[in-house]
């Protein structure tokens, strides 16, 4: 009795919740409009990072993926066949993916749109493997997410369930992430000492090492900045479901990443993991009261002393 | 819908058996020699995450073709299990003169630093490294219709840590090699 009760308790918990969350709507038109200034960012590269004139070529890039990871070859190889240039169909895929968000946004064959987005962008990846980095790869869990809340049900109580699963499910891979990436950092050394932020500011922002310089003689500071993050990280699978802490913990998750996007120039990386944190966890906050009347939403801004 | 939920379940439980698989794997890939910034602890939780490698070829190969469709592939664990002290920028010259890469873009760039790091990481293995090279050889040479011959540099900076530079000030020990030369065919 007491285990059909607990079971109960637990389908109720990833299936029931769909009220608290950040507004569906809210959210795939947020990971739209991401992804789509994503590509914009990219696209005066476009034929140096993917096409023809590829700093990396075919035969390089072909040594770091697997046969069945899609790439664009797979299609402007037949094409370029039947005279169509190599560019022109990598620049068509890529109005394809551009359009696919513009189709999110805009809530026209949402579904298809959201699988066309996450096939586009494993070939975007996989055709220059080596330019990739972790905020690719954030972006693919992202899209998977968009996928998931995307799939059109007659039914409404199944999207509610697989809405709340969804949210649910990033939620537990954010905590993934943050513990992976927080147990990495205590194996090694220069996360311990200190070391690690020095290196982090002296390779990665050296506008700032003057003003890191200011701290040498205080090497505590740089031992804390490093013994938070790697607390941050490590913890926050459990205290980002502390109720009295939440809050703060996902502020200051959301700062670190601004401070990486700010300092690092990582600003991919920084948005799409914020913006990762915001969908998972953004209902903590209360940024957004979203009344819904006779499904049109009214989206107020709400400030923080509500909470 | 209680089959729904079913396959719901069932994809969650598969995805996160995949993440740590990949996860620990990772770091099964990682050297646990003190000399390289890992302390004992490390060594121990490398020890035993080699315990992946045991694990039978065919599910976990399948595991790692599902992790490459859902961006899972690399592990979570960045700039871990430290940040290298060391920066590796490569410049090409044709004949005295400077070629810079084509990319404009700030997001293009990063990539490209991405690469950068992978490069770093993979100095020793020559086959590797000039492949690498040669590829942005011959892209620069369709760029630049002019040039016939380029020379790649590696400029590797070497930053000094915390206790040094509190007793010398920030060293940065500089060395710049001719890693590859190319010629137009």
């Amino acid at each position: 009795m007491e285990n059909t009760t607990l079971l109960n308790r637990f389908e109720s918990l990833i299936f029931d919740k769909t009220k608290g969350f950040i507004n569906k709507e809210i959210i795939i038109k947020a990971i739209a409009i991401f992804c789509f200034i994503n590509v914009i960012m990219i696209l005066p590269d476009i034929t140096f990072l993917y096409g023809s004139n590829s700093i990396i070529q075919e035969s390089v890039n072909n040594q770091h993926i697997r046969w069945y990871q899609p790439i664009f070859n797979w299609f402007s190889n037949p094409l370029y066949v039947l005279g169509v240039p190599k560019d022109v169909t990598i620049i068509i895929f890529i109005m394809i993916y551009i359009t696919s968000f513009i189709g999110l946004f805009l809530n026209k064959f949402r579904f298809i749109s959201s699988i066309i987005a996450w096939f586009i962008h494993l070939i975007i990846v996989n055709s220059n493997f080596l330019f990739t980095y972790g905020a690719d790869n954030m972006i693919t869990v992202l899209l998977i997410f968009n996928m998931l809340i995307c799939i059109p049900f007659k039914d409404q109580a199944k999207s509610n369930a697989t809405f709340s699963f969804a949210i649910r499910f990033l939620q537990v891979h954010m905590c993934f992430i943050y513990f992976f990436g927080g147990l990495g950092k205590v194996l090694g050394t220069n996360w311990l000492d200190g070391n690690a932020i020095w290196y982090v500011i002296n390779i990665y922002s050296n506008n700032y090492v003057d003003l890191a310089m200011n701290f040498i003689n205080y090497p505590i500071v740089f031992k804390l900045t490093c013994w938070s993050i790697v607390f941050l990280e490590l913890l926050y699978p459990f205290l980002i479901y502390v109720p009295k802490i939440k809050k703060i913990v996902l502020v200051k998750i959301i700062l670190l990443h601004l401070f990486i996007g700010i300092f690092m120039n990582l600003f991919t990386f920084a948005g799409v993991m914020i913006l990762l944190n915001l969908i998972a966890f953004g209902h903590y906050l209360n940024w957004f009261k979203v009344k819904e009347n006779n499904s049109e939403l009214v989206v107020a801004f709400d400030t923080f002393q509500s909470n | 819908m209680k089959t729904l939920k079913i396959f719901l379940i069932l994809f969650f439980t598969i995805h996160f058996i995949v993440i740590t698989v990949v996860g620990f794997t990772r770091f099964s890939e990682l050297s646990s020699h003190e000399d390289d910034g890992i302390n004992p602890f490390g060594a121990l939780i490398i020890k035993k995450s080699q315990v992946m490698n045991h694990l039978n070829g065919k599910p976990k190969k399948v595991m790692f073709a599902y992790s490459l469709f859902t961006g899972t592939n690399r592990g979570y664990a960045f700039f871990s299990p430290n940040v290298s002290s060391k920066k590796l920028d490569l410049s090409f010259q044709s004949s005295g003169k400077s070629i810079c890469l084509p990319l404009k873009c700030t997001e293009s760039l990063t990539k490209y630093f991405g690469a950068n790091l992978y490069f770093n990481s993979n100095l020793d293995k020559t086959k590797e490294r000039d492949s690498f090279l040669r590829s942005i050889s011959t892209s620069l040479f369709n760029n630049n219709i002019g040039i016939k011959d380029l020379d790649v540099y590696l400029n590797l900076s070497m930053y000094s840590d915390i206790k040094e530079t509190q007793n010398k000030g920030l060293v940065i020990q500089k060395k710049s090699i001719k890693g590859f030369t190319a010629k137009k065919h």
